[in-house]
């Protein structure tokens, strides 16, 4: 039964949390509703107007002027009257609906801005967009449909079955008896189309599958002459598709002729039955006797009146597409954002530098620890390698150090203090993090080089990027630093994309640097050149360097070789080899080995 | 757009079908006013019976027969729709299949993606409403103006004062709506994208503090998505209540020539009625109407987008020649002469004058940092771009010289982004070779060094490979694209970027395997790393597209210093050069 329902459906969940999220506009909506009635009520009486006019139009020299006159006047100014209405609530709607929209937007974006990154977990960054697109949409149309149509559409249907009640209780109870079989005729199609439709939407995710893969993997396709293979696999399934749509649009589309048909019959029907009723000056003894002008204006109420009932329907199938809309929206609202600082929280505007994890565990999922009573002291200015197989939990270390995941027990402190106890946006402004997914912001190359560090003159930048090699390359560019990076962006390669976020570290100056795989995709002339811009940036800093690839953290201070969320080794890199253990295996295995031919001599 | 219609070929019947049935249909709808007309004079008001039971049947008839050339009609219409939509769609994947790599690399996947996709349906979608609705509510409209003055000349007069402001309101409004509503869908998009932005960087946006940056950036994004979705919605309230003044002061107008016209006898009291129902007609047609060109206005924006990409002229010549069956050692596989390329918007240079000569069966190792041009390089080889300047052959003669298919048949290439397809092990390593056997996949599994995770087993070689190679690791996926690559049994391999994700255990294995399996395979293989290359009979030393050293691993240690500067950072102890091969 509920399903019936959807509009109880709404009130239960989210759609009063809606409107008082939505204080102002409620109002506007109110009004809009109002002014849909208003209107209904002006254009539903001129019908009835012109049939009386009509009335007056008996025969040569029998028209009676005068009562034409003012029956003139009157449609004139219910059509204004009208017109006026209809104009203020579809502005009224306007402002409420975009409103809303702009409104559930706004929060959902703070929202996002303000979860954990733990939220995002296995979630696709499209399929949360949408609640900002067709969700927040879907909710707005919603409200309005709710608010201005849906309301119009019963007081149509009430002043229009409250004219034809007073023209004729005799029609009336035909057009009654015979709406039913205008629904069945509806619902017939609408059954028998539904089929062809999921055939059709099935037969469309294959293919819009098929294609995507398929233009992903056009270069290998082209590289592998396999252009006729594709074709013949395309065409089969766009025949299928091609069959469905067929059937889907040619069932629905003879749901308008159908209806129409319908009516012309209930039409046919009321006319004569009408004009019978004229003809013989019968009469019931609740209306008046029916006269020409009365008709038409019946027949017109008629049509009216069909309108709304095939509204109603269409605007609850609609509903149904809104009450998702809400619940999806109020899915991510609802969702605990960050736990917001202390109203203590200290925000140091620089740190010294001394790291220390204090018997600190941690687990994504309960199930599964990834980090268990880890301890390290860090001195101020040292560096710090982290280096193990993937999965063992290094960059764990990175997400506990920059809080975008808080520990389960222990506590890390960073210049004695402890982090939970400083402002995360101080934290996180001392702290300089070079990822190995190389993600830029849509924007300018100095958009992104000045991320981190508004105010930064071009002069620094430059300066930067000597400094991380990528000066030539920036100047190469169309247009130089403010060449655009789109967020597809194939333009750059891999290894570009990555010297671009270290300038952007680096451009930030940060007290405590965070290298996570960061030169993973760079070739190593560059790696090298890097690295000593690195080792620069890194003089007098504490650092921590997740490494895959070893040559490159061989002078750091302490190397921790992690295991299964435990750090099974820790030394300097001549230790931990003279060791013959679990880092000397690691090394092994990236260094060329003896019967490659390669160097031995460490 | 025009230009697809020529898909429309054999269907023409059709096409013309369609909206000659919409026609019918909509002069039966004519129709119905003048039988009512004709029942208030003859029957109601000449108190005969007889007329209004004719009258009745009339009417019933008329939404019999409206209904059965209707259904006709949609039938017709869903077929054109269906038909075209899917030769059309056909022609664009046709198309698409034969781009070069520059065409590919200009439309882009993902836009290739939705133009099959999405811009196919809405254009299906708007053809077949255009189809139903396009002829019908024009001849609707014309059709109730000519029938006026039929009725009555005097009635028609008023219809025209009414239509003229009517048309002009209405497709005033449908004007201005086309362009505001493009602009809002455009401003949607970008603040779903900096929304999607912002959860794929959320680490770095966290990192770097942009929260409050971010959120005032996607207020500003609204604050412009708001404003043209207002001036549109503002523009599209208008439609209704001025239409709706207009047809309302017209009624009155109509009323009242009638009424002067019955006054003195040169009009009946039906006739105004058809008259009044005419009015309503209009109104509701040109409504359709501009709702019609709204939405067909985006199946006309995505039929426009598919046109792009089957009209995408060749932008390289495919020459007519066959590759030579056979070459001997002392032949030329692959050589360049004074080879640039500049790609297209490109400010600089990828390539710049690179000249080198590969005999029959050498192995060629390509060197250089990151921009260096390896890849842009090996691209030319099997001709997936043109060179700007410059001759590239292979097997003796010009790229361009040859058949497409026929060239390409020639290499196996292991790309740089290692890109498989959903299906089995063995539909994937069939790609190039329909008719390959499981023993030359198994014998392409063993030398790819894929056989610890794929099986050499009739079982191995149904495993899933899920869409993009999801449920492999980047390693595996590397090995199974070169595995890919040799059961072509290539003329030329190319391995670009093979090692990459490779230990270099298995590195060293691979190429081992290779060595002794590709006798007579002329090889190229793209590397960051020095080892992967070491053994090659030439290595060429790129630096920012221009060839800096060509040579031998001993010679170039010797006299190169590009090459050793790489050599030094892979093994920074090694100072002398001591690897031996």
């Amino acid at each position: 039964m509920k399903k019936r329902f959807p509009l109880l459906k709404i009130r239960q969940s989210g759609f009063i949390k809606l409107l008082l999220l939505l204080r102002f506009q409620t109002f506007t909506l109110l009004l809009a509703a109002a002014l849909s009635i208003a209107a209904a009520y002006a254009t539903l009486r001129i019908p009835l107007l012109v049939g009386r006019a009509i009335d007056c139009l008996v025969g040569p020299g029998q028209v009676d002027f005068h009562i034409l006159g003012r029956l003139s006047l009157e449609i004139a100014c219910m059509a204004a009257f009208g017109a006026l209405a209809q104009f203020n609530m579809s502005l009224c709607g306007v402002v409420a609906s975009y409103g809303v929209a702009r409104t559930v937007r706004r929060k959902i974006f703070h929202k996002i801005e303000e979860l954990p990154p733990s939220y995002f977990d296995g979630r696709q960054s499209g399929e949360i967009a949408a609640r900002i697109t067709t969700d927040a949409e879907a909710t707005t149309d919603g409200l309005i449909l709710f608010m201005t149509r849906y309301l119009t559409a019963y007081a149509v249907l009430f002043f229009a079955v409250y004219h034809m009640t007073s023209i004729s209780v005799n029609l009336l109870a035909i057009f009654f008896v015979s709406t039913p079989f205008w629904v069945m005729s509806r619902r017939v199609i609408a059954d028998f189309s539904y089929e062809y439709f999921r055939e059709e939407g099935k037969a469309r995710g294959t293919l819009a599958g098929y294609s995507e893969e398929s233009a992903r993997g056009l270069r290998v396709s082209l590289a592998f002459n396999r252009a006729e293979a594709s074709e013949r696999e395309f065409a089969a399934l766009d025949e299928t598709l091609g069959g469905a749509s067929f059937k889907g649009m040619f069932a629905s589309s003879l749901a308008n002729p159908a209806m129409r048909f319908v009516n012309g019959v209930i039409y046919a029907i009321v006319c004569y039955y009408g004009a019978a009723t004229i003809i013989s000056g019968t009469s019931n003894n609740l209306n008046a006797p029916l006269t020409v002008g009365l008709l038409v204006a019946f027949l017109a109420y008629m049509e009216t009146a069909g309108k709304p009932l095939t509204e109603i329907m269409e605007i609850k199938m609609e509903m149904q597409r809104a009450t998702v809309g809400v619940e999806r929206v109020f899915e991510i609202l609802d969702a605990p954002s960050e736990k917001p600082d202390p109203p203590d929280a200290v925000a140091p505007t620089a740190f010294e530098g001394r790291v220390e994890f204090d018997d600190v565990s941690f687990a994504y999922t309960p199930e599964r620890p990834v980090i268990q009573g880890f301890n390290l002291d860090v001195a101020p200015g040292s560096l710090v390698a982290i280096v193990g197989p993937t999965g063992c939990g290094k960059t764990t270390l990175v997400n506990l150090l920059m809080r975008f995941y808080e520990v389960d027990s222990g506590a890390i402190r960073v210049d004695g203090l402890e982090t939970r106890q400083i402002a995360r946006e101080a934290l996180r402004r001392g702290f300089g993090m070079v990822l190995q997914e190389t993600w830029l912001k849509s924007g300018t190359i100095r958009e992104n080089l000045a991320m981190g560090a508004e105010g930064i003159s071009d002069e620094e930048l430059w300066r930067v990027a000597r400094a991380c090699h990528i000066d030539g390359f920036i100047r190469r560019l169309p247009a130089g630093l403010d060449t655009v990076v789109s967020q597809e962006g194939d333009e750059f390669s891999q290894g570009e994309r990555q010297l671009l976020c270290v300038a952007r570290v680096m451009a930030r100056n940060p007290n405590v640097l965070i290298l996570d795989e960061a030169t993973s995709s760079i070739d190593t002339v560059t790696e090298m050149k890097v690295q000593s811009a690195f080792n620069a940036l890194m003089k007098g800093r504490t650092s921590f360097v997740v490494a895959h690839r070893l040559s490159t953290i061989r002078n750091a201070d302490v190397i921790l070789a992690m295991k299964d969320g435990a750090i099974v080794e820790r030394g300097t890199h001549d230790e931990l080899l003279a060791k013959r253990g679990f880092y000397y295996d690691l090394y092994n295995s990236q260094f060329p080995a003896p019967e490659a031919g390669g160097t031995r001599r460490f | 757009m025009i230009s697809l219609l020529k898909y429309l070929t054999g269907y023409r019947k059709e096409a013309f079908l369609a909206p000659f049935f919409k026609l019918l249909e909509a002069l039966f709808d004519l129709l119905a006013p003048l039988v009512v007309a004709w029942m208030i004079d003859k029957g109601i008001a000449a108190k005969n019976r007889e007329v209004a039971v004719e009258a009745f049947w009339l009417l019933v008839g008329l939404a019999c027969v409206g209904f059965a050339i209707a259904a006709v009609a949609q039938y017709y219409a869903a077929k054109v729709a269906a038909t075209f939509t899917s030769r059309v769609r056909r022609a664009a994947f046709s198309r698409v299949q034969r781009f070069s790599y520059s065409q590919l690399d200009r439309f882009g996947s993902d836009s290739i993606a939705t133009r099959l996709g999405y811009d196919a349906n809405q254009m299906q979608t708007g053809l077949n409403l255009a189809l139903r609705l396009a002829l019908r509510s024009p001849i609707v409209v014309f059709g109730a103006i000519v029938m006026s003055f039929f009725v009555d000349v005097y009635g028609a007069l008023v219809f025209l004062g009414v239509f003229l402001p009517l048309a002009f309101v209405v497709f005033a409004v449908v004007v201005k709506s086309i362009p505001l509503n493009a602009e809002s869908q455009r401003r949607l998009d970008a603040a779903a994208l900096a929304a999607r932005e912002n959860i794929d960087g959320l680490r770095v946006v966290r990192a770097f503090n942009m929260e409050s940056h971010e959120k005032s950036r996607f207020e500003t994004l609204l604050a412009r998505l708001y404003e043209t979705q207002q001036k549109a919605a503002v523009v599209a309230g208008l439609m209704n209540p001025a239409t709706y003044l207009i047809v309302n002061l017209g009624l009155v107008g109509l009323i009242y020539t009638g009424a002067a016209r019955i006054q003195i006898g040169a009009a009946t009291q039906g006739e105004t009625v058809a008259l009044v129902n005419y009015m309503s007609q209009i109104l509701v047609e040109l409504v359709k109407l501009a709702n019609l060109l709204v939405q067909t206005n985006r199946a006309v924006v995505c039929s426009r987008r598919l046109a792009e990409v089957i009209n995408e002229p060749e932008d390289m010549v495919e020459g007519t020649l066959e590759l030579p069956e056979s070459a001997g050692p002392d032949d030329f596989a692959v050589s360049f002469q004074n080879v640039s390329l500049t790609y297209p918007g490109a400010a600089g240079k990828a390539l710049d004058g690179i000249s080198f000569d590969v005999k029959v069966g050498q192995t060629v190792g390509i060197v250089g940092g990151v921009g260096a041009g390896k890849t842009s390089l090996a691209n030319l080889i099997p001709r997936f771009y043109d060179a700007t300047e410059g001759t590239v052959r292979v097997f003796g003669r010009d790229v361009r010289e040859y058949r497409f298919a026929s060239l390409r048949s020639a290499f196996g290439i292991a790309p740089q982004v290692a890109e498989l397809f959903e299906g089995t092990v063995a539909s994937n390593l069939r790609w190039g070779a329909e008719n390959a056997t499981d023993e030359d996949l198994y014998a392409a599994l063993e030398i790819a060094q894929a056989t610890d995770f794929v099986p050499a087993t009739p079982e191995g070689l149904a495993q899933k490979v899920e869409a993009r190679g999801r449920n492999l690791s980047g390693g595996q996926r590397r090995r199974l694209t070169i595995a890919r690559a040799l059961v072509r049994r290539p003329r030329v391999l190319i391995l670009d970027d093979a090692s990459a994700s490779l230990d270099y255990g298995t590195d060293a294995r691979l190429r081992a395997a290779l060595r002794e399996a590709r006798a007579g395979t002329t090889t190229f293989i793209v590397a960051q790393r020095v080892v992967a290359t070491m053994d090659a009979d030439l290595i060429l030393v790129l630096d920012e597209g221009r060839l800096v050293g060509l040579g031998n691993h001993e010679t170039l240690l010797r006299e190169n210093d590009a090459y050793r500067e790489i050599y030094n950072t892979q093994f920074p102890d090694d100072e002398k050069g001591g690897a031996k091969r």
